[in-house]
């Protein structure tokens, strides 16, 4: 059973547009947030990336990785093909390296039951709820 | 431990106080467009954050207040919101878990807020402060 309470699951296609959320955690502890919420959210994470990218003092250096900050910490994780998923989780049980397996295994579910459908298209937005049980899953077992 | 920058922002995001201790070769760009992208930067980061996971204490109005680190591949962006919402910021290399800029914020007392000085502080005792704490650190 996971001691890591997870909020959030985002990702966004190689162009920065929001492809899939997932709230994680009850919806009476995580605030209203609409569709354009989280478009606008998703978009945000994906420029923040490039930006933090040319703030570091490293020459050539990635994106940002992990965050952390008041209520939790926030994991990201970029593909070779140019999604990115964001995992975020509240708390101080959030170790890196465990959201980071968490995320390996989201993709790999990503790859199974999405990718695999053969309804489903590069870059355009999941719906099924069959890899959201499996993200849940996921996070129960990290 | 590598200590790359330390800055220190107001909450207009204007730049008070900078040192670089880059190794060769520096980042190519001008350091007070870095500068300004580092504020923006975790100012949008931290309403990002503010949004998904709102605040259990509201007493605090800056976004930038939630950020305490960001960490990239080959470093580390540590920031510390004081309650005055002065931003102290430090890249430093990745390895680096935690940096007492609160340290750095009790010499702006003792230095700055308590001399009455306001805009930059550069050229005066607290630079040469600042870089005693960071010789300490490495």
């Amino acid at each position: 059973m996971s001691s890591t309470s997870y909020t959030y699951l985002l990702i966004t296609s190689r162009s920065g547009s929001l492809i899939y959320h997932l709230s994680l955690s009850p919806p009476s502890s995580s605030p209203a947030l609409t569709t354009n919420d989280y478009l606008r959210i998703g978009s945000t994470l994906h420029s923040l990336k490039a930006i933090t990218s040319q703030c570091s003092p490293v020459p050539g250096d990635g994106g940002m990785r992990t965050v952390d900050f008041g209520e939790g910490r926030m994991r990201v994780m970029q593909t070779e093909t140019g999604m990115m998923f964001v995992l975020a989780a509240r708390g101080g049980g959030a170790q890196d390296q465990t959201m980071a397996h968490c995320l390996t295994d989201i993709y790999a579910a990503w790859a199974d039951w999405v990718v695999k459908n053969p309804f489903w298209e590069v870059d355009m937005p999941a719906r099924g709820s069959r890899f959201g049980e499996e993200v849940k899953a996921i996070c129960q077992r990290h | 431990m590598t200590v790359y920058d330390i800055l220190i922002f107001n909450p207009q995001g204007s730049t008070l106080f900078s040192r670089s201790f880059h190794p060769s070769p520096p980042p190519t760009q001008p350091p007070s467009e870095r500068q300004k992208l580092i504020f923006g930067m975790l100012f949008s980061l931290g309403s990002t954050l503010n949004d998904l996971h709102p605040p259990s204490d509201t007493s605090s109005p800056s976004p930038i207040s939630s950020v305490k680190r960001v960490c990239l591949p080959n470093a580390t962006l540590h920031a510390y919101t004081t309650p005055t919402s002065l931003l102290f910021c430090a890249f430093t290399s990745p390895e680096v878990q935690r940096v007492r800029l609160e340290e750095i914020w009790d010499v702006w007392v003792e230095i700055v807020s308590m001399c009455g000085m306001e805009g930059e502080v550069e050229g005066t005792r607290f630079g040469e402060r600042v870089e005693g704490i960071i010789k300490t650190m490495r």
